[in-house]
């Protein structure tokens, strides 16, 4: 990565200080005029962690611009080529997104032992009988220490299990 | 003139037990070497031990699902019990920090920083070790001086309101802000970030809901375990699916135990831990998380090779696991001769007291000196069962290790959901614990350290209710001044500032001239 590239990164990073200080202290405005004991309402810590968080967001922006000039990153132009930088990241985000969807559907045993599949061959294992047995190996054993024994219930899914 | 009741009565107290101390303590290893007792400790550790290990299951719930099984055993027992339940989770939770960078519970997040780094130079045995020795000394230290300094020390923290609190946690801000080494301005960055996470839900003063944006799922908070395991177990494995491609992220284990050159090396951090985690242990709201973030920071400060912390040092390791067993000691102290419970898992133990019918306070030790006296010496009973039954386990975790990444990646994802799932039994804290995880990865790709961030969560809503307090009880932030204790905490964390920023800068600016 590129030292403008880290450059770009970090005044993003200001910036979105900057907005979330925004935020907080916009949400926390509205508050004063609530329950207040003794002049301290319950906006007026959230108020100052966003005012804090606005100066510093500006603070990093401006130190990441001091440090010397900018150019667009060939990367800011193409966005199919950050895709494909982090393609992996990105795709295990997304099989994990679906394994929280599919878990509340197919319940635990049988979401957990399909996603360990998936991201087993993607980190990597390629033999099947092995890729099987340890993915519903791990699933069963999991379920039988947190939920059987323990008593963590477990997400059921429509199923029983 | 109530307030002079209870010092006259503390009094009472105080010489009653100094007078009684050592005859009561042998009495109590008497009773705590009975078999039965033996065994309750035995399992309570063993229990604690696993709830440590098992990310989710900490061990404040376990001690609430077992409250109501144990209430048909003695009082002696279930407390025997409960205290070892406690204290197993301090050994415990170490495991997993170091292993696989999940924190088992709370207080071993800052075991994560040095601990992950040695298990992936192939240290893992060692890490492990370290952190269960300096457990045991730590933990043995401090109940020497939970038994010879309870009663004067309970005085000191009698003195503790919300202004000398607010200047306390705002030295802890100020610690967390150093922190973070050469990034002090990201450190901050994320030292607030996680005050601001620890704002959303409903305000503990007036029950009005903040930063809910409308959604009734975010009344409760963000659970810091639930953050936690996000920011460091998720992120972790994001972070490797590209490092690993199918390959190994651990280096070959070389060894399972340290050497005694490592021990040599690690002792006095186990000392001092001792007494860092033991003191603060005694103020409420300090709780063992807190206090293993002082300890590591203090550590930082005074080691020798403070320089190296973050890259896996054993003194970073045994720093917090020693201070955050010491902390149990401390709390204990408070709990006993105030009634106060310090943190939710002695609110537990109140609990527990009270339904067996021990009410803590300053006249615990004359009304029920077997009781006290016979869990005080169970507890050093307990801490040796706890080394006894982690030093030899240490083979089988670390083993672990040789699973291949391909396949433990996977699985630390999957323990991760179990984790914040089991918080409270609900998919909404598995997608919070996504999001934290996002956010890990962000922050540890453009070096914002996450360690301020998860101390910003934890004293947060300490700073904020002290904060407030302050302001309500003395008008205005002016009220400081008279307060010697508040103003003296402000004034070590000015010097401290100044140290921590004037030093990078007159050593920049030196070698500029040269």
């Amino acid at each position: 990565m590129s030292d403008n590239d880290r450059k770009i990164q970090h005044l993003t990073a200001g910036i979105l200080v900057f907005l979330l200080g925004l935020v907080i202290s916009v949400s926390s405005i509205p508050l004063f005029g609530r329950v207040v004991v003794k002049d301290v309402g319950p906006g007026m810590f959230p108020l100052i962690v966003g005012i804090l968080l606005i100066l510093l967001g500006l603070f990093e922006a401006f130190a990441t611009i001091r440090r010397g000039s900018l150019t667009a990153s060939p990367n800011a132009k193409n966005p199919i080529k950050i895709i494909s930088q982090y393609f992996l990241e990105f795709v295990l985000v997304g099989i994990l997104v679906l394994y929280f969807i599919f878990i509340n559907i197919f319940g635990f045993l049988v979401s957990t032992a399909g996603f360990l599949m998936i991201t087993s061959i993607i980190f990597g294992a390629r033999k099947w009988w092995e890729i099987i047995l340890v993915s519903v190996g791990a699933s069963v054993g999991l379920f039988w220490i947190f939920d059987w024994l323990l008593s963590l219930t477990l997400p059921r899914g429509l199923l029983i299990f | 003139m109530k307030n002079l009741g209870l010092r006259n009565l503390k009094v009472t107290a105080t010489k009653d037990k100094n007078m009684e101390t050592l005859p009561w303590l042998i009495k109590g290893f008497g009773f705590a070497l009975q078999p039965d007792k033996l065994l309750y400790a035995l399992v309570g550790s063993f229990l604690g031990t696993a709830v440590g290990v098992l990310p989710g299951l900490g061990p404040t719930a376990t001690m609430a699902l077992l409250l109501t099984a144990l209430a048909s055993l003695s009082p002696v027992g279930g407390l025997v019990l409960l205290a070892a339940v406690y204290y197993g989770a301090m050994y415990g939770g170490s495991t997993t920090s170091i292993m696989v960078n999940i924190p088992g519970e709370a207080a071993s997040v800052i075991t994560c920083l040095d601990g992950y780094p040695l298990a992936r130079q192939g240290k893992a045995g060692s890490a492990l070790s370290v952190a269960a020795i300096s457990s045991v000394v730590a933990a043995v230290l401090s109940l020497v001086g939970l038994v010879l300094f309870a009663p004067p020390l309970a005085e000191v923290a009698l003195a503790f309101g919300p202004p000398e609190y607010l200047g306390l946690t705002i030295f802890s801000l100020a610690l967390i802000v150093g922190l973070s080494g050469k990034n002090l301005r990201k450190g901050f960055i994320a030292a607030i970030l996680g005050l601001a996470v620890s704002t959303v839900g409903l305000d503990p003063m007036t029950a009005v809901p903040r930063l809910t944006f409308g959604t009734t799922r975010m009344l409760g908070g963000i659970d810091v375990v639930v953050a936690c395991v996000g920011l460091f177990g998720i992120s972790e494995v994001l972070l490797n699916v590209r490092l690993v491609g199918g390959g190994e992220i651990y280096a070959r284990i070389s060894r399972l135990y340290p050497t005694l050159v490592e021990l040599r090396q690690t002792l006095a951090s186990m000392v001092r831990s001792a007494f860092i985690g033991f003191f603060p242990g005694l103020l409420p709201g300090c709780t063992a998380t807190t206090i293993s973030f002082m300890a590591y920071e203090a550590e930082r400060r005074i080691s020798k090779r403070g320089h190296l912390f973050g890259s896996g040092v054993l003194e970073g390791v045994a720093a917090p696991e020693g201070a955050n067993n010491a902390a149990v000691s401390g709390q204990f102290v408070t709990l006993l001769s105030l009634g106060i419970p310090t943190s939710p898992v002695m609110a537990m133990l109140l609990a527990a007291m009270m339904i067996y019918g021990v009410q803590p306070g300053p006249r615990v030790f004359v009304d029920h000196p077997d009781v006290v006296w016979t869990v005080i010496a169970s507890m050093f009973v307990g801490n040796v069962f706890c080394v006894v039954l982690n030093l030899p386990l240490i083979g089988l975790w670390v083993k672990l290790l040789s699973l291949p990444y391909r396949f433990l990646g996977p699985m630390i994802m999957v323990l991760c959901l179990i984790g914040a799932y089991s918080v409270e039994n609900t998919m909404f804290d598995v997608w919070i614990m996504l999001i934290f995880g996002l956010l890990g990865v962000a922050m540890r790709k453009l070096d914002y350290p996450l360690a301020p961030m998860v101390m910003g969560m934890i004293i947060g809503p300490i700073l904020e209710r002290s904060f407030r307090q302050t302001l309500t009880m003395l008008g205005s932030l002016w009220g400081i001044m008279g307060r010697p204790i508040a103003l003296g905490f402000l004034a070590i964390t000015l010097v401290y500032l100044a140290v921590v920023l004037g030093v990078p800068y007159l050593r920049k600016r030196k070698n500029r001239e040269q």
